[in-house]
Order: structure tokens, then sequence, then C-alpha cells
């Protein structure tokens, strides 16, 4: 062994790290915490939630209250973990509604095209002018604030976005020749789109996942911060810091402080998901895209 | 000599693999070397080593490539850069990659001018017009104001070619220039280069994976495979009396000489890397002598890297 | 000998609405069982349409389209589907049709999972005496497209088209992104093929492309066929000014040609910007004025030739070699 082959070989090593194993790590971590807090929660503190003290309104963190409690002398740790409720649930059901509308359309866009693509392009170019996050709010105005409604609203905006990139995926490989090849060896039209098509847009808009999980999770919480997702205060990330902010002029920090870190550390680690997603199916390659193929060039 | 490169040793940054394993070649003032391999045997890489373009993959690690005497390998940055588009041109594979797609042609031209020496723009713009019509592009006027996304393949290959000898280089090295193009367009284009290269007397490298390029258009000729020279000659000896097997090989599947139905498979896999003859996993001639590394045979103007070789009529 | 594949005046508009232009105009071709057609064109001349009419992944306008003899112009799609394990084609990308997420064994096993009634084992078997033809190793085998150079993924794409024995195989420009020996491999597997009494047909952009294997060769300009005939007689006496041009840009390995050249005006036009007339007649060395108003159709010459050139009928078509 080389001295140059070992450098060589640690360099690999740290920058394997860093490109997947420490993102993903990070990531999975982060996600694996809030869960097992959420589960924990009730089995070792079951009275944390219910806690409710009239005589300890907005006390400091303490022993008793490792982040103080709010203005209802509720425990703020508490409601913290169990804000992560939303937090899985809320982006999760968005994604289903968001996949299950958005991939089934943008697959028979890509594959019609003709007018069905040309609609969707111009509901694309229509809903492209407005803000999503303003759309969504809207959507939930409209409803009236129920976390039901949220969940409805995000996964409308989101399955814009996937039929959008399931579109252009698909559209993609019929026009590099994938989808006649599989015709050209017999294959049925439904049998290329199960066994072939599929699988391989969707696993390149897995990327989308986790970002769009993000995306969701900001969502909620700026509809919780305006007061419009859910119709009662909610153990919600979002609407405890709406709750907390009224007292932070007042010095009393903790009660919009530590939801915010919450949303932030949950915010980071889909993002980061996302990012070493992104990289390895880039890694990875795909039809017609030349990455990864030629591998003696 | 207008251009020696001796040895040259190039490795992968990302694993230490070498990549070139020393390769030397000749080019002489007023002659066109052909530099023919597969995909993968280094031609690109060798170019792009020589005009200190190789970072941030690769590296060279040994050897020297004198340009007129002067190793270009170990100049400076500053001095590569007075070098490169001035007295070496270069012409690349894709070009429209070469090729700024926000700017007319002519102004172009006249950049790639102004970058090595002060010009007045009245002189440049009558320049770049002179050379887009020597490159035998009609309505040269108009076309000097067009944009690169308007012109066709073929011309574009020709304002790239301008763009290589705008500044009157010593030596063109000219990168598959004819990669992608029809056959009608390709010979055009091959043309261009040979009579320009002629005219201007000076030295040219033609990069490319078909051996009859070389024959209707080179003088002399330099097989590479799997990062080495494996044969090296004026193309006529060559072509009459190959050295190499792989060179034999090459010759023999041209189209007017390739008889279909023999049987017997010319292409494969690259070998991995080790001792001998890389050639060996593919060659039917072969004996376990070739597991050395094999000598270089013949002196001179003629000379192939092989066991078996024998140089000459003898 | 038995016609396999034949297209009949066949006609063939590509391209979205109202930029449909002519890809094929009135095309009359054949291929024999054992025999092997080289169909070459430049770009823009209606080589690829020409390919997928003959195993009817495009449908004509105008013609019919015939297989093993039988009308299949106007077959449905359900119909056609039994067809393609006995009329196949390769296309030029094969990274692009390819499906990243298999293996190169599942890739030429699949045509088989879809038209043989056989079980694994017996699949697994063909496919491995299939992969010794084709000179792809057994750790080959287990790798995915992404994992191979373009010269091997070629040969899955190969596979792929032959594992279920085709009577008639077509390739679109099959060598073009292949190196000389890859591609010279290729040309031999055909020839064996051709011996197997398989019908070829094969596409090039140049005329050397497929000359080693070719029997007839069949020259495409704007969708039309200017010069079809035996290999050999084309080689040594091309009458249209097109083949004869063609064939002094062949890059070939005789040294005696250098510098022989009949040189074209321009590039290869696009199909909309076609002139009345004879379409070669703008680049043509010797086209006179009644080439550009009248068309020529392919006329027989001798016995076993057709050319369409209005000069050819008086015997001055031929045009000598500048240098």
């Amino acid at each position: 062994m080389t001295a140059r082959g070992m450098t060589a070989r640690a360099t690999r090593l740290v920058r394997g790290l860093q490109d997947r194993g420490l993102g993903v790590a990070f990531g999975l971590l982060v996600l694996a915490g809030f869960a097992a807090a959420l589960m924990l929660r009730p089995v070792v503190w079951p009275q944390g939630l219910a806690f409710e003290d009239a005589q300890r309104v907005l006390s400091f963190p303490s022993l008793r209250h490792p982040m103080g409690t709010d203005a209802n002398g509720r425990d703020v740790l508490a409601r913290v973990i169990d804000g992560a409720r939303y937090a899985f649930i809320v982006p999760l059901a968005a994604l289903v509604v968001g996949i299950g509308i958005g991939a089934p359309v943008g697959l028979a866009a890509g594959l019609r095209g003709g007018w069905l693509d040309r609609l969707l392009r111009r509901l694309l170019q229509g809903v492209g002018l407005v803000p999503p996050m303003l759309l969504a709010m809207a959507l939930v105005v409209a409803m009236g604030p129920s976390v039901r409604h949220v969940v409805v609203a995000i996964g409308l905006v989101q399955a814009v976005v996937f039929a959008r990139a399931m579109r252009d995926q698909v559209r993609a490989m019929h026009d590099s020749g994938f989808i006649e090849g599989a015709r050209a060896i017999g294959s049925p039209v439904l049998r290329t789109v199960l066994m072939h098509l599929l699988p391989n847009t969707l696993a390149r808009i897995a990327g989308e996942i986790p970002r769009q999980a993000a995306w969701a999770l900001g969502t909620l919480a700026a509809m919780g911060f305006v007061g419009i997702a859910t119709a009662t205060s909610a153990t919600e990330w979002g609407t405890m810091i709406r709750e907390g902010a009224e007292y932070l002029l007042a010095g009393q920090w903790w009660a919009a402080l530590f939801p915010g870190l919450a949303l932030l550390l949950f915010g980071a680690a889909l993002h980061t998901l996302a990012a070493s997603l992104d990289e390895r199916l880039l890694l990875r390659g795909a039809p017609g895209s030349g990455v990864g193929a030629g591998g003696r060039g | 000599m207008l251009l020696d490169v001796q040895d040259l040793r190039v490795e992968r940054v990302a694993d230490g693999a070498p990549a070139l394993a020393g390769v030397s070649f000749r080019v002489v003032k007023g002659r066109i070397l052909g530099l023919v391999g597969e995909h993968g045997a280094g031609k690109s890489l060798t170019a792009s080593a020589i005009l200190g373009l190789l970072r941030p993959a690769a590296r060279v690690v040994g050897g020297r490539a004198l340009f007129e005497g002067q190793d270009l390998l170990r100049m400076s940055d500053a001095d590569l850069t007075r070098v490169r588009g001035a007295r070496i041109g270069f012409v690349v594979q894709s070009g429209h990659a070469t090729l700024d797609p926000s700017t007319r042609v002519g102004a172009q031209l006249i950049r790639a001018m102004s970058i090595h020496r002060p010009i007045v723009k009245a002189e440049a713009a009558w320049r770049a017009e002179t050379i887009m019509s020597s490159m035998g592009i009609p309505e040269p006027r108009q076309r000097v104001r067009e944009w690169p996304h308007e012109l066709t393949p073929g011309t574009v290959q020709r304002v790239v070619v301008a763009l290589a000898l705008i500044n009157e280089p010593q030596l063109l090295i000219a990168d598959e220039p004819t990669a992608g193009l029809d056959i009608t367009a390709q010979m055009q284009i091959l043309d261009l280069l040979h009579v320009e290269l002629r005219r201007r007397r000076i030295g040219g490298v033609i990069i490319t994976r078909d051996l009859g390029v070389v024959a209707q258009y080179c003088d002399d000729v330099a097989v590479m495979f799997a990062g080495q020279v494996v044969e090296q000659g004026p193309v006529a000896q060559v072509f009459a009396r190959p050295a190499h097997p792989f060179t034999r090989t090459l010759i023999g599947i041209m189209p007017d000489r390739l008889a279909t139905g023999g049987g017997r498979a010319y292409g494969g896999p690259l070998p991995e890397n080790g001792e001998g003859c890389p050639y060996r996993p593919r060659c039917d001639q072969a004996t376990e002598r070739c597991a050395m590394v094999p000598p270089l045979v013949g002196a001179g103007v003629h000379a192939a890297r092989c066991h078996f070789a024998r140089i000459g009529a003898a | 000998m038995s016609v396999m594949g034949e297209l009949r005046r066949v006609s063939v508009s590509v391209g979205p609405g109202e930029r449909r232009v002519a890809a094929l105009t009135r095309i009359d071709m054949q291929v024999e069982e054992g025999q092997v057609l080289g169909v070459v064109g430049e770009a823009g001349s209606g080589k690829t349409s020409l390919a997928r009419s003959f195993v009817r992944l495009v449908a004509p306008e105008g013609g019919a389209v015939l297989f093993e003899g039988s009308d299949i112009t106007t077959m449905p799609e359900r119909r056609l589907r039994r067809l393609r394990s006995r009329m196949t084609i390769v296309f030029r990308d094969a990274a692009a049709v390819l499906d990243p997420r298999m293996t190169a064994r599942a890739l030429i096993e699949e045509p088989l999972r879809l038209h043989a009634p056989v079980g694994a084992g017996e699949r697994r078997a063909a496919v491995d005496a299939l992969a010794e033809r084709l000179r792809l190793s057994p750790a080959e085998l287990e790798r995915r497209p992404g994992e191979m150079g373009i010269d091997r993924l070629q040969l899955v794409n190969v596979g792929r088209a032959i594992v279920t024995q085709p009577r008639l195989l077509v390739l679109d420009e099959p060598t073009r992104d292949l190196d000389v020996a890859a591609a010279a491999d290729l040309l031999n597997l055909l020839a064996e093929l051709r011996a197997g009494g398989m019908a070829i047909v094969m596409t090039g952009h140049d005329i050397a492309a497929v000359q080693p294997v070719a029997d007839r060769i069949a020259v495409l300009y704007l969708g039309e066929i200017v010069e079809e005939g035996a290999t050999a007689d084309i080689l040594r006496d091309a009458l249209h000014p097109y083949t004869q041009a063609l064939l002094s840009a062949h890059l070939a390995a005789d040294l005696a040609r250098r510098g022989r050249r009949i040189r074209l005006r321009g590039e290869p036009p696009a199909p909309e910007d076609r002139t009345p007339g004879c379409g070669f007649a703008p680049r043509c060395p010797i086209a006179e004025n009644r080439c550009r108003s009248g068309a020529p159709t392919p006329n027989q010459v001798g016995t076993d030739r057709r050319v369409a050139c209005l000069r050819v009928l008086e015997g001055t078509s031929r045009i000598p070699l500048s240098r």
C-alpha cells in the first residue's frame, strides 16, 4: 500500500461520509429522535401534557419544567414533543394526497400528450402565478380552519408539483425512445407503464418527496402562526410560536423559542435527506441522460 | 521538430489510476499527424495534457511536451495562456460547446484576436470576414452578424476552425473535428483542415477513431491503445507494413477491407491494468512473452511497441 | 427466396400538428430471407422512419407494409404485438431504450418472458447461450446499463432483438456510436444471422457503415430512394450523382483514393426545405435546368438497379473525380 493510495482512500472515505453518510444519518437521527420522544412521552411522563398550573404561568425553564411553562401554565417541553405529531402526520398525509392525484395526472399527460397535456400546462401556468404558500392558505381559508383542510390544501398544491415532475419525466422517456423500445419487443402499454415507466419516473421524482415534506411542514407552521391551521388552540408548533410570541417583548422567550427550534431542526432534517437523495439519484443516472452511462468514457 | 511529446504520464486524481502510461510522439512542421485509437484510449486526454487543460480530473505525473523547444508541461499558467489559442490552435469535438451562444459569430472571432494582441477594431472586423470567407462560408458579411444557433452544424464547425486559425498558430490540434457530422459535411471539414494546414505550412494533429481519416488526410500516424502509443510512423509505411497487431486489426477491419463471417472478435472490454502488453487479451498472437513489458522496436520514423514487431521490409 | 419484409409505395409524415413534414415519399423496398439490405442516408433522409416502417412502429399515410407476405398496414396493435417476436428492431441509442434498473440478463430475457411459453430454466439457458454468441461475459450479464460502455450495451440491445429468433431484424444506425472493432464484431454477427436465414435491414449515414455486410444498398435522400442495387454494382459503378458523392467521401484504407473527391455544396436540407423538381438538384454538381422542374422517378436501369436521375437514361450521370 503506497502512501498515495492511502491518502486517496482516506479522501474517498471522508467525502463518502460527507456526501451521504453524515447527511442521511443526521436526518434520520433527528426524525427518529422526535418519533421516539413522541411515543415515549405518554409512558414516561403521562401527566406532562395534561399539566396545567395556574400558579406557574410563564415560569422560567427549571428542572421541573425544562422548557418553562406557557401563558396557560402548560409545560412547553411536553407540548413541543407532542407537536411532532402534526409535523409527522400533516406532511405525510399531504404527500399521499399530492402524489395520489399528481402522479396519475402527470403520467397521463406525459403519455397521451395532446389536449390533456396542454390543459395541464395551462393549469400549471395559472397556478404558477400565485406563490404556493399563499395558494394553500387561501384554500384553507375558503374551506375553513381544520387540520383535515390543511392536509387537503397542501396536498392539492403539491399535486401540481408532482404532476409537473411526473409529466416531464414521462415525456423525456417518451421522447428518448424508451416507450417505443418497449413497444418494439411487444410489451403491452399497461405493462410498460407499470413495470418500466413508473419505477423509473418515481425513482427520479423521489428526490422531491422530502423537499415537499419540508415545504408542507413550513406551510403548516405558517398557517398555525397566522391562526388558520386549527379552530382551537392545538399543540402545533406554529400555533405555539404565535401564542408565545405575545410575551416575547416582555422577556418571556421560552414559550416561542423552543417550538421554533423544534421546527427548525425537523425542517433541517428533511432538507438534508432531500439533498443526499438528490445526489444519489444523480449518481445513479438515468436513460437518455447520459449520466453514468458509457463506463469507458 | 514542432512538438515532441516524450513519455507523457497522466493519472486520475480521484483514485491515482494511470490514464496515460508513457505517450510519445512527434509532430513535424508542415505535416499532419493522425492520433488514432478507441474510445478511452487517451487521445483527448493527451491533447488536454499538452494544452494544460487536465484539471481537476487528472494530473500530469511525468514526461515532457516540447513545443518549439519549450516544455509545455512545466510552463506557468500565464505563459500557457499566451501559447494556447495563439501559437497552438485547438478544435474540439463539439463545435457548439466552443462557441459562446450569446455572442455573434464575428464578435467571437474579434475577441479571439484581441485576447492575444492589441488590434484596431476595423482591422479585426475585416480579418474576421476574410477568414470566414477563406473557410468556405458563403456570404461572410451576413454570417458574422449571426448567432451560433442560426448556423448549420457544418458551418458551426467551420467557424470553430476559423477561431483556431485566426491567430495564425504554428500548430493546430483538432480533437475529432467531425464527430456527429454527416458524411458529406465531414468530408468538407476534413478537406478544409487539410487545405488550410498545407497552405499555412504549419503542423497539425487530428485526433480520430477512424483510421480512414488518417489514410485520406494525414502524413503520419500514431496509434494509441490503453494510454500508450503502440505504433507510430509515416502513413504510407504503416499502412503498407503495420508492425503492431492492433494496427493490423484496425486496418483489416476498415470497410473496404473487412470480410465478414470470419467469426473472429476484434473488440472487447479494455484490459485490466497490469504488467505486460495491454493489447494481450485481444491479441491473437499473444504468447507468454507478452506478460512482459514489450520493447519499442524500430528506430527513426517507424516504431512499434510489440515483442514481435518487425519494422521495414526485412 | 421468400420476401420477409416489404414496403409498397409507403409514405410517412412526422412531426406535430402543423409542422408535419413528409419523411418518406412512396418508397418501394423489400428484403428477402437470408439477405442484408443496407439503407444509407444522411440526417433528414428518412432512414429512421424507414426502419420503423418495416416493423410497423409507424403507420404509413399511404401504401402498404407487408411482413412474410401478409399486409400489416392496418393491423391493430394487439395483433401486431404477437408478431413482435418475429420482426424486431434495434435502435441506435441503447442507453435511451434500455431500462436502467434492469440487469443485462433481465433485459435480454424480457422478450422471452413476453412471447415464449417456456420456464425460467429454459429462458436462462437461452440467454446464456446467446450471451456466449455475443461474447458477453457472465459478469457483464449481471451489470446494469449505467455500468456498461456503449459498445457492450449495444450488444445487449441487439441480444434483446434476436433472442426470440426473429425472421426480420431491422437495425437503425447500430454502429454509429461504436468503436471500429466493436462495429466490425457487430457486422460479423449480422453475417452469421444472415447465414441462418434472417432477413436484415440496416441503416447507416455512410455507405462504409453497411458495405461489408449488405447484399443490396439503397440510398435515401429527402425521403426518396435515389439509387438501389446490388452492393458490388453500386461500389463499382454508382450512377446517381449523390451516390457517387457519398462514395467519394468514403474514408477508405486505399491511399490511392486520396484527394479524389466530389465536393457537394452545402449540407443535407431539412425535409421542409425541399424544392420542387429533383430534391438533390440544389446540391448536384451536374444539375441542369430540367432537374429543377421535373422530379425524376426511380427508373429501372439494366436488370437489377433503380436510379432516380434524369441524366441516367442518357448515360451522362457520371461525375469525373476532381483532385
